[in-house]
């Protein structure tokens, strides 16, 4: 008896035993599939509102490559009592809003695995917590963000800054009807992605813009084109943004991190080509964005640059047949269609750190007017054009006709000859320039309109990614919020009758009635 | 060893679809399933978005109960009323594997608790359509959720069969899996204040929560469409983990 019970003794703490190892060893096979290099992730979440974008992850994994540590504090609001309708639809946007902040700070961490650190704040069971946060980083209300990296930080308000409400203004009511405020878009990921890249970023690159070659100054929106709105946005996005006008003898300032030559109607003395050749091959990055003018006097060929960088610019209009929006069919000849072409994702090189973002996530680009651009037939030594940055969908070139403008027709004539008139024509370009002393100098070169107030609102991501590349900030920014667009569901009477029906008589039945025939059966048998 | 496997397997479902109360859990889960279907219908019926629908459908609070108390009665006769009836001792002469048995039997209340779920699929396929919602919900997390609770069940359902095989005692077994499957997925809830200092010192800790925290898992992963590789991993690991213990358990009786 004795010798069975010491037996039976030794059989459970053999299994204790092996409770103990089988649980380390479960421990340890979740520690390695969890490390970020090895596990996977599949969004199949509708409109893949479930996951961050690709621009999002790779922030995060530049602030892993840094061997930062990312910390997200998130004060919720305070529970509150409601006295009105309204208030009540506020506090329920308030709390969706949290929720999806802290679903949202979910993935950051998953993806960043120990640099990102997500904490939760209970203001009754982490007071002292609280307390102690608060006093590091002065936080005025809850319902905030506090996001720290390093010795930087910065506060973001869940509703006034992740949100956008709809407080009843664009909502149609009956008269006197008081309207409940309603969450229009959750901007969690945009704003909590480039509030990071602040952080991340502390230089303030120099941007110079190249006067004197336009009809007027570049930086303002007087006349045609006006880069004014340009400007705004590069000083929101933490550049310096000046004018720059180079005399015989001249060279780019030293604090320039980047030069842009936007729009330019006239060629230019060769000094100034001068300039821009020593500033790139200094390792500068120059930025040159020619486009197609009516007038045949303003279409500069830049011939001086072209010469030193391998590239040339012909006066002729980039075209393409697009969709008539006043009819169904394709109509040529269009002006208003005509003018603008739609870059699509097919025509984004993704080998390009500046367009892959585009190409992947199939982002359009808007560009107006483009001028045909090329590879010069002989490169200076040193200087290698790429033109396959970006390129166009099979356009014909549009001979200038003066003063009279394009008539958008397309060629016409025997099939084979119209054919070989349309091809994909480059309208991005960029030359990498090897300097003296081992650097390489870039010049990007964009054909037409894609930067100018006409089309600045539809081409600013891009606008952002191009300076942030030109300035050789590394984290390119072009995080859109995912609009999340409601799939609504309406059920008439009817229709919740029969569901009822269905799921609460239909379903039980059946399965009773199965019941019964496997148990008759059995019985049978 | 497959041969012996299978073998069990058929026995073990045979089994669980004559018994009475298999059809018991189906038909109360069922009745239950349909009224809660109605109301969330009915929620969700003046303007609401169907892919929040989808997800709530998959992750509600029946299926909480159902996954707390299904795998345990299923289970609990699995090797006590073997035992109880002697049984298991000439099951244990055979010339059949422990392992054989143990997942044979697993894979039998796996295959059942596969049945139980499935029908709600075919459900929600035919309520999209027109003379019922008439509405666009997406399948996507529909089958992540469900996949979710197959995983989920799949390791309740072996710690069900691991608490029966240490007893002879019917109603122990069913309570220790109750007990088992109601602290794993109520207890980190409860701990999520305490353990989120701890975490963010030591990393390593933050992860086996977040394994162990299933309502979360369940609730914000699987049932929103999101397949983390790593969770999946965790689910099918401590599965064959519990079922190796099923098998030393039951090794056990034979060095008696």
């Amino acid at each position: 008896m004795a010798v069975g019970g010491m037996r039976r003794a030794g059989q459970w703490g053999l299994l204790l035993v092996a409770v103990l190892v089988a649980v380390v060893v479960w421990g340890l096979v979740v520690l390695v599939a969890s490390e970020p290099r090895f596990k996977g992730l599949w969004d199949l979440s509708p409109q893949e509102i479930g996951t961050v974008s690709p621009l999002t992850r790779q922030l995060i994994e530049e602030i892993i490559e840094e061997d930062r540590v990312l910390e997200f504090h998130l004060i919720p609001e305070r529970p509150q009592a409601a006295q009105t309708p309204e208030q009540e639809q506020l506090i329920a946007i308030r709390s969706s809003v949290q929720q999806q902040t802290w679903d949202l700070l979910q993935q950051y961490s998953a993806l960043g695995g120990s640099r990102v650190q997500v904490r939760f704040y209970d203001p009754y069971a982490d007071a002292d917590d609280m307390r102690e946060l608060t006093a590091k980083y002065p936080v005025q209300a809850d319902g905030q963000v506090i996001i720290v990296l390093g010795d930087r930080h910065d506060v973001v308000s869940m509703v006034h800054d992740l949100a956008e409400i709809d407080h009843g203004e664009r909502l149609q009511m009956a008269p006197g009807a008081k309207p409940l405020p309603q969450l229009d878009a959750y901007l969690g990921e945009q704003v909590l992605s480039s509030r990071i890249k602040e952080l991340l970023v502390t230089d303030e690159p120099v941007v110079y813009f190249l006067k004197g070659l336009q009809l007027s100054d570049p930086l303002t929106d007087a006349g045609g084109q006006g880069f004014g709105a340009l400007k705004s946005l590069l000083e929101q996005d933490g550049m310096v943004v000046k004018p720059l006008t180079l005399e015989s003898g001249d060279s780019v300032p030293a604090d320039a991190s980047a030069v842009a030559l936007v729009e330019p109607v006239r060629d230019g003395p060769s000094f100034v080509a001068d300039a821009l050749e020593r500033f790139v091959r200094k390792g500068g990055r120059l930025f040159v964005n020619p486009s197609w003018s009516v007038i045949p006097d303003h279409n500069a060929s830049l011939e001086p640059l072209g010469v030193r960088f391998g590239f040339q610019l012909g006066p002729r209009l980039v075209c393409r047949p697009l969709p008539d929006v006043y009819s169904n069919g394709v109509r040529y000849g269009v002006p208003a269609n005509a003018e603008h072409d739609v870059v699509g994702d097919r025509m984004l090189n993704r080998n390009y750190s500046l367009t892959e973002p585009f190409a992947v996530e199939g982002r359009h680009i808007l560009v107006g007017m483009p001028r045909e651009l090329g590879r010069r037939p002989e490169a200076p030594a040193g200087v290698r054009p790429d033109p396959s940055l970006i390129r166009s969908q099979p356009s014909w070139l549009e001979e200038p006709r003066g003063m009279a403008g394009p008539d958008f027709r397309p060629p016409s004539g025997p099939q084979a000859v119209v054919q070989a008139q349309f091809a994909p024509r480059c309208l991005g370009m960029v030359v990498d320039v090897d300097g003296d002393a081992g650097e390489t100098g870039h010049v990007l070169i964009l054909s037409g309109q894609v930067f100018n107030k006409h089309v600045l609102d539809r081409n600013s991501n891009f606008a952002l990614s191009v300076f942030n590349w030109l300035t050789s900030r590394d984290v390119l920014v072009g995080i859109r919020a995912k609009r999340y667009e409601n799939n609504r569901m309406d059920v008439e009477p009817h229709q919740l009758e029969r569901t009822w029906f269905a799921t609460v008589v239909v379903v039980p039945a059946a399965l009773l009635v199965l019941c019964v025939i496997v148990f008759w059966r059995r019985s049978r048998s | 060893m497959i041969k012996g496997m299978w073998i069990t397997f058929g026995r073990e479902l045979r089994s669980l679809f004559f018994n009475p109360v298999g059809w018991l859990i189906l038909l109360l889960f069922y009745l239950a399933h349909g009224f809660e279907t109605y109301n969330r219908v009915r929620l969700f019926s003046n303007g609401g978005d169907a892919n929040y629908f989808a997800s709530a459908y998959t992750f509600s609070l029946l299926n909480y109960f159902v996954l707390v108390l299904a795998p345990p009665l299923l289970t609990m006769r699995a090797f006590a009323d073997e035992r109880r009836s002697g049984s298991l001792e000439v099951l244990m002469t055979a010339p059949v594997r422990e392992a054989s048995v143990v997942l044979g039997k697993w894979l039998a209340a796996l295959a059942f608790w596969s049945m139980l779920w499935l029908p709600t699929i075919l459900i929600l396929v035919v309520l999209r359509s027109e003379p019922f919602l008439n509405a666009d919900v997406p399948l996507a997390p529909v089958l992540t959720g469900f996949f979710g609770m197959f995983l989920c069940g799949s390791v309740f359902l072996a710690a069900g069969c691991l608490f029966s095989s240490l007893t002879d005692n019917v109603m122990l077994a069913a309570i220790l899996g109750i007990l088992f499957n109601f602290v794993l997925l109520i207890l980190p809830n409860l701990l999520h204040q305490s353990i989120q200092p701890i975490a963010l010192e030591h990393h390593w800790v933050l992860v086996i929560y977040e394994k162990l925290h299933l309502h979360n898992v369940l609730g914000n992963w699987f049932a929103r469409g999101l397949l983390d590789t790593s969770q999946v991993v965790a689910f099918a690991a401590a599965t064959m983990v519990i079922l190796f213990l099923n098998t030393l358990t039951l090794g056990m009786r034979r060095w008696r």
